[in-house]
C-alpha cells in the first residue's frame, strides 16, 4: 500500500508556476489563458482539449539519469513538447530494475499528464518473477507506441575461434560448462536469451553476469570470456571497429544493418528476442490523450533530428503504433514465459511458476 | 614527435573562441553540479545531453566534459564547508577538510584542493597522449584481479582506525553488512529489503555519505546552543609555504593513485580517494594527527578524484570502453554526434579527439583561475551565524537525497544514517571505516561471484592470474605488518615496564 | 559512560544475532560459490565477536565520567529530537504537498523554533530556500521536483 501512496503524484494544477514560465517565453496571450486557468479549479472546469498546455506532461523514465533509456526519452518528448505545444518533463525513477518507476507509472492517475517508457521485456520480467510481489501486469498499462527496438545477438571477437553459431554451440557440447558467455545482469534480456538458447540446444555454458555492456566487450576483446549476449546498441561500435563480429541476431527478419549475419531462427532455434523502448500510461487513460501522443510520437519518428540521434547511438528505430504495440507486447509476453523459469531454476532457486 | 603535433592541432581547434566558450560553460556547470549535492556528475551530464543536440559535435563534447572535470572540483567545496559530501567521491575530504574550517583554515583547504586537482587533472590529461600502452593494462584487469583488488583495499582499513582498533573493525563491519542489502549477485535474491522496493538495488550510497556526514554534524552541533563552525581565528586565505611543502607528495602520489586506478574500468571516483586518503595516512610521519586537520587528507584525495576522471578516458578513447559511469554517458553523446570511440577515433576524427584532449588543458587551467578567486566567496559562507546556516545546510541537503534519484525514501534513509552517524560519533565510532567498505564490500562480492562463474567453482583461478597473486601477497604483507610490529613491541616489554 | 557504552555493544550483538538468524536462512553455499547467505553470516558473526571483545574490554578498563554525561542537556535534546522529527515529517509529506510549500514550513519551523532568527531573516531564507530553489530547478536546472499531489494545495497553486 505504503507505493501506491508514494505513487500518486500527478503535477495536477501547477498552472501558476507554469503560468510564470510560459510568460517569460511565450508571451502574453499565453500567460492570460494560463493565470485564466489557475482561477479556474480544476474540478469546476469542463475537460479541456487534451493537452491542457498550462499543464506539464510527466514523462517516467524507470532508469537512471543518463542512461540509454533516459537519453533516448529525452530525445523522443524533446520533439513530442514542441509537436503537441505541451510541456513534456522527463523525471527518472530508477530503481528496482525499472519496478519503482513501473508502480508509480500505473498507480498514477489516467489522465494522459503522467505516461512513461516502458523497456520490454525488462518490465515483464518484473512483474512475471514470483519473487518481486509486483501488483501490476500486462492489464495495467496503455500502450501508446513503441519507437525503439535492439535486437539481441551473439557477439564474439573477431579473431577468436567461433565462426558461426554452429561452432560455439559445438564448443559448448564438446566441454560441458566452460565457455564461458556473458551477460550485463542476472534476469536481464541477455539472460533470457541464454537459457532459452541453452535449452533449445542442449548446450551447457558458463554463465558470467556482469554489470554493463563495457565490462562485456572488455572480456571479449582480452579473450577472457567466449561470446557475449548482447544487443545490436551496445556492440555496433565495436563491431565497426572490427574488434568484435556478431554471430547471429535474434530478430524475426536479417537486419539490413548487419549484412550476412543469420537471424537465430534460420539457425533452428525459434527465439526472437531483444530490448524495446515504449510509451505507455496507465490503463485507463483516456483515447484521445493516447491518440495524441501515438500521432506525435509517429511524427517523431519521421523527424530527422530524432531518428538520426537515436540512430546514432546504436539503438535501432522501430515504430509501432498502439495497436501494434500492445500485440508485440503480449507476444514478446508468451515468448519469455518459460525462460523465468529456466532462469531461475539455473540460478538454483526451486520457485516455481510465473506470476500471473 | 607525432603525438606534438597532433597535441597542438587539437589546441588549435579548442582555442577557438567558440570551442573556448563551451569549454567554460562546461567548467562553471561542472562545479555547480559538484556543489549541489544529490546532482552528481552523472546525472549533470545527462541533463545537459539535450541542450547540446545544436550544438557542433566537437563544442558538445568539449562541454561535457568540461561538465565532468568541473564536478571534481566543485564536490569539495561543501565538503570542506559544511561537512556535505557535494558528490561521492569527495566524502573522504570531509574528514580532514572540515576540520581544517573549523580551525579557520578553510582557505586553505580549498586552495589546495583546486591546486591538487589541477595538478591530478592535467597529469590524467597528459596519459591520454601517452595512451596506447596503458591500454594492454585496462584490459588485464577482469573479475579475478579486481577482486584481488578489492581485497588490498579491504587491508587498507585498519589504516583508518582512531584511537580503538576494535571500534574501526566494526564500523568497517558494519559497511560490509550494509553493502550486502539488495539483490545478491549469486542468486538474485532479494537481502535484508524489508519487502521494500527502494532496497532492492542496494542502499543507496549518496543518502548514506550525506547522512553520515552532513547530518549528523547538525545533530551534533545542536546538543549546544549552535556553536559556530569555525571555532579559530579565520586565518588567511591562502596556504601556507609549510601548506604547501606538506601537500607536495600527497599531491603526486593522488595523482598517481587516481592515475592508475582510473584505467581500470568498473573502478569509482570515490574508491581512487579513499586508497589516497589512506596512502597518506599510512605514509605519514604522523598518521595519529590524521582527522584533526591535516592538509595531506585534503591534497591527495582531492588530486586522486581528478586523475581518476581524465584517466578513465583512456580506456574510451583506445577501446571503446568507458572507464566510469559518467565516461560511459559522454560516450552516449559521442556517438549521437555519429563518433564511435575506440581505436579508430584517433584515425578518423583526429580533430575531435585532440581537440577535446586539448580542451581538457585548457579547461583544468580555467577551473584553476576560476576556483582560487572563488575561495574568498565561498569561506564567507562560514561566517554566516551557524543558526541561520543550520536551517540552509539541512534544507540543502534534504533537497540533494531527494533530487539525485526522486525518491522521498532517500531522505528518509539519509535520516536514519544521520541518526546511526550522530550515535556513532558520540560513542567515537570512526565513520571512514564503514564507509570505505560500503564502497568496496559490493565490488568484491560481485566480483569473487563472477571470477567462480568464470572458473565454475575452482578457486585456482585467483592463482593462474600473475596481477591476482601479486595483489593478494600484497593484501597478506599488509596484514602482518603491524603484527611483526605487536612481535617486536612485545620482545621488549622490560624496558617499558 | 561505561554503561552508556557496554549498553551500545550489546545493542550491536543483538543486531548482530537477527542478521544471523536471517542470513541462516538463506542459501549458504550454491553449486560453484559462495550464496547470498554465506558473507551476510560471518560479518554477522564477526562484528558479533569483535563487539563481545569491545564489551569485555569495557569491563576491564572502565571510561571516567557518569552515564548523564551521554546524554546532552533538556534544551539540546529538545534541538535534537524535534530536528529529527521535523526532517522526518518533511520526507513523508513532501511528494503530497510538493516541494515548495513543505521545503518553507520546514524552514520557518527551523530558523524560527530551533534558530530563533527575526521574522525578516526567517521569511527571507524560508522564501528563497522552497519557491526560489523550485523555480530555480525546475525552470532552469530541468530538474522534477515534485509539485502538490493533494487536490485543495495544488488548486492553490503548488
Amino acid at each position: 500500500m505504503k507505493e501506491n501512496q508514494r505513487a500518486v503524484t500527478s503535477f495536477r494544477g501547477t498552472a501558476a508556476a507554469s503560468g510564470f514560465r510560459l510568460a517569460t517565453s511565450s508571451g502574453l496571450v499565453l500567460a492570460c489563458l494560463a493565470l485564466a486557468s489557475a482561477t479556474v479549479s480544476p474540478a469546476q472546469a469542463a475537460e479541456p482539449k487534451y493537452p491542457d498546455k498550462s499543464r506539464p506532461i510527466q514523462v517516467i523514465v524507470p532508469f537512471s539519469a543518463g542512461g540509454p533509456t533516459d537519453i533516448q526519452a529525452r530525445i523522443v518528448t524533446d520533439f513530442m513538447g514542441k509537436d503537441i505545444g505541451a510541456n513534456m518533463v522527463v523525471v527518472p525513477k530508477p530503481g528496482a530494475g525499472s519496478q519503482i518507476g513501473l508502480q508509480q507509472l500505473v498507480s498514477s492517475k489516467p489522465d494522459g499528464y503522467t505516461i512513461g517508457i516502458t523497456n520490454n521485456p525488462t518490465s515483464m520480467g518484473v512483474y512475471l518473477m514470483p519473487s518481486r510481489k509486483a501488483t501490476f501486469n500486462r492489464a495495467s498499462f496503455a500502450p501508446i507506441g513503441m519507437f525503439l527496438f535492439d535486437p539481441e545477438t551473439i557477439t564474439v571477437k573477431a579473431d577468436g575461434p567461433y565462426k558461426t553459431f554452429k561452432d560455439l554451440i559445438d564448443a559448448a557440447k564438446a566441454k560441458p560448462k566452460s565457455v564461458r558467455v556473458t551477460t550485463n545482469g542476472l534476469f536481464s534480456d541477455d539472460h533470457m536469451a541464454i537459457v532459452s538458447v541453452a535449452k533449445a540446444t542442449g548446450a551447457q555454458f558458463a554463465l558470467v553476469h556482469f554489470d554493463g555492456t563495457p565490462e562485456e566487450v572488455a572480456g571479449l576483446i582480452s579473450g577472457r570470456t567466449a561470446a557475449a549476449f548482447m544487443g545490436v546498441g551496445g556492440s555496433m561500435a565495436h563491431v565497426r571497429s572490427g574488434a568484435l563480429r556478431h554471430l547471429v541476431v535474434m530478430d524475426d527478419q536479417p537486419m539490413p544493418s548487419l549484412p550476412g549475419i543469420p537471424t537465430m531462427k534460420s539457425q533452428g532455434v525459434n527465439f526472437a528476442i531483444g530490448s524495446s523502448r515504449g510509451m505507455s500510461g496507465p490503463a485507463g487513460m483516456p483515447r484521445e490523450a493516447i491518440a495524441v501522443l501515438e500521432a506525435s510520437l509517429g511524427r517523431a519518428m519521421k523527424d530527422h533530428t530524432v531518428v538520426e540521434k537515436i540512430n546514432a547511438m546504436g539503438t535501432p528505430i522501430r515504430y509501432l503504433n498502439a495497436a501494434d504495440f500492445g500485440k508485440f507486447w503480449e507476444n514478446m509476453e508468451a515468448q519469455i514465459r518459460p525462460s523465468i523459469d529456466l532462469m531461475l531454476a539455473d540460478q538454483g532457486i526451486e520457485e516455481k511458476g510465473t506470476a500471473k | 614527435m607525432e603525438y606534438l603535433n597532433d597535441l597542438m592541432m587539437g589546441f588549435s581547434v579548442a582555442l577557438t573562441p567558440q570551442n573556448l566558450m563551451f569549454a567554460f560553460i562546461g567548467c562553471v556547470m561542472g562545479t555547480l553540479v559538484g556543489v549541489l549535492p544529490g546532482l552528481g556528475p552523472s546525472a549533470g551530464t545527462a541533463l545537459l545531453i539535450p541542450l547540446t543536440f545544436t550544438l557542433p559535435p566537437t563544442g558538445a563534447i568539449i562541454m561535457l566534459a568540461a561538465i565532468y572535470y568541473g564536478s571534481q572540483y566543485g564536490g569539495t567545496i561543501t565538503s570542506v564547508l559544511i561537512n556535505v559530501p557535494g558528490e561521492a567521491s569527495s566524502a573522504i575530504t570531509c574528514i580532514d577538510g572540515y576540520q581544517m574550517a573549523q580551525q579557520g583554515r578553510a582557505g586553505a583547504a580549498l586552495a589546495i584542493s583546486a591546486i591538487g586537482s589541477f595538478i591530478g587533472g592535467t597529469i590524467g590529461v597528459m596519459g591520454l597522449v601517452a595512451a596506447a600502452p596503458l591500454t594492454e593494462f585496462a584490459l588485464e584487469f577482469g573479475p579475478v584481479e579486481f577482486f584481488a583488488l578489492m581485497v588490498l583495499g579491504m587491508t587498507l582499513v585498519s589504516g583508518l582506525a582512531g584511537s580503538s582498533m576494535i571500534k574501526a573493525l566494526i564500523s568497517a563491519t558494519l559497511g560490509l553488512l550494509l553493502g550486502t542489502v539488495g539483490m545478491d549477485p549469486a542468486q538474485g535474491v532479494p537481502r535484508f529489503t524489508f519487502g521494500s522496493m527502494e532496497l532492492m538495488e542496494g542502499i543507496g550510497f549518496i543518502p548514506v555519505i550525506m547522512g553520515l556526514f552532513g547530518v549528523s554534524e547538525v545533530l551534533t552541533n545542536a546538543e549546544e546552543e549552535w556553536k559556530p563552525i569555525v571555532t579559530a581565528k579565520m586565518s588567511s586565505l591562502w596556504p601556507t609555504m609549510q601548506d604547501l611543502k606538506e601537500s607536495f607528495g600527497p599531491i603526486c602520489r593522488g595523482s598517481v593513485i587516481g592515475f592508475v586506478l582510473g584505467l581500470i574500468p568498473g573502478m569509482t571516483g570515490s574508491a581512487c580517494s579513499f586508497s589516497a586518503y589512506v596512502a597518506e595516512k599510512k605514509l605519514s610521519k604522523h598518521p595519529e594527527k590524521f582527522g584533526t586537520g591535516m592538509i595531506a587528507g585534503v591534497a591527495g584525495p582531492e588530486t586522486a578524484n581528478n586523475a581518476h576522471a581524465n584517466a578513465s578516458y583512456i580506456p574510451l578513447f583506445t577501446l571503446g570502453i568507458p572507464g566510469s559511469a559518467t565516461v560511459a554517458i559522454l560516450m552516449g553523446a559521442f556517438m549521437m554526434n555519429g563518433l564511435t570511440p575506440g581505436p579508430f577515433l584517433f584515425k578518423e576524427h583526429p580533430d575531435v579527439v585532440w581537440g577535446v584532449i586539448a580542451s581538457m588543458y585548457i579547461g583544468n587551467v580555467m577551473l584553476l583561475i576560476l576556483n582560487l578567486p572563488l575561495v574568498g566567496i565561498w569561506v564567507k559562507i562560514l561566517k554566516i551565524p551557524y543558526s541561520v546556516l543550520f536551517a540552509v545546510i539541512m534544507g540543502f541537503m534534504m533537497l540533494g537525497a531527494y533530487a539525485s534519484e526522486n525518491s522521498s525514501f532517500d531522505i528518509l534513509s539519509m535520516l536514519l544514517f544521520g541518526v546511526v552517524g550522530y550515535l556513532m560519533r558520540k560513542l567515537d565510532f570512526p565513520l571512514a571505516p564503514a564507509v570505505l567498505t560500503l564502497i568496496l564490500g559490493p565490488l568484491m562480492e560481485k566480483n569473487l561471484r563472477r571470477s567462480l562463474e568464470m572458473s565454475q567453482g575452482d578457486f585456482h583461478i585467483f592463482l593462474e592470474s600473475p596481477i591476482a597473486v601479486g595483489l593478494l601477497i600484497a593484501a597478506i604483507i599488509v596484514l602482518l605488518l603491524p603484527m611483526l610490529r605487536l612481535l617486536k613491541y612485545l620482545k621488549r616489554p622490560a624496558a617499558d615496564a | 559512560m561505561t554503561r552508556v557504552h557496554q549498553a551500545a555493544s550489546l545493542l550491536i550483538i543483538a543486531f548482530c544475532s537477527w542478521v544471523g538468524i536471517t542470513s541462516v536462512q538463506m542459501t549458504y553455499y550454491t553449486s560453484i560459490g559462495p550464496g547470498p547467505g554465506f558473507f551476510p553470516f560471518w560479518l554477522a558473526l564477526i562484528m558479533g565477536v569483535l563487539s563481545a571483545i569491545w564489551f569485555i574490554q569495557l569491563w576491564l578498563r572502565p571510561l571516567p565520567g557518569s552515564a548523564m554525561d551521554f546524554v546532552p542537556n533538556r534544551a539540546g535534546c529538545i534541538r535534537v529530537v524535534a530536528l529529527i522529527l521535523s526532517a522526518l515529517i518533511f520526507g513523508l509529506v513532501l511528494e503530497k504537498v510538493g516541494f515548495s510549500l513543505s521545503m518553507f514550513v520546514f524552514l520557518l519551523f527551523l530558523l524560527i523554533a530551533l534558530g530563533r532568527q527575526s521574522i525578516m531573516v526567517t521569511l527571507s531564507v524560508s522564501l528563497l530556500g522552497s519557491f526560489g530553489v523550485y523555480f530555480l530547478f525546475t525552470q532552469y536546472l530541468k530538474v522534477p521536483l515534485p509539485a502538490a499531489s493533494i487536490g485543495f494545495i495544488s488548486g492553490l497553486g503548488f
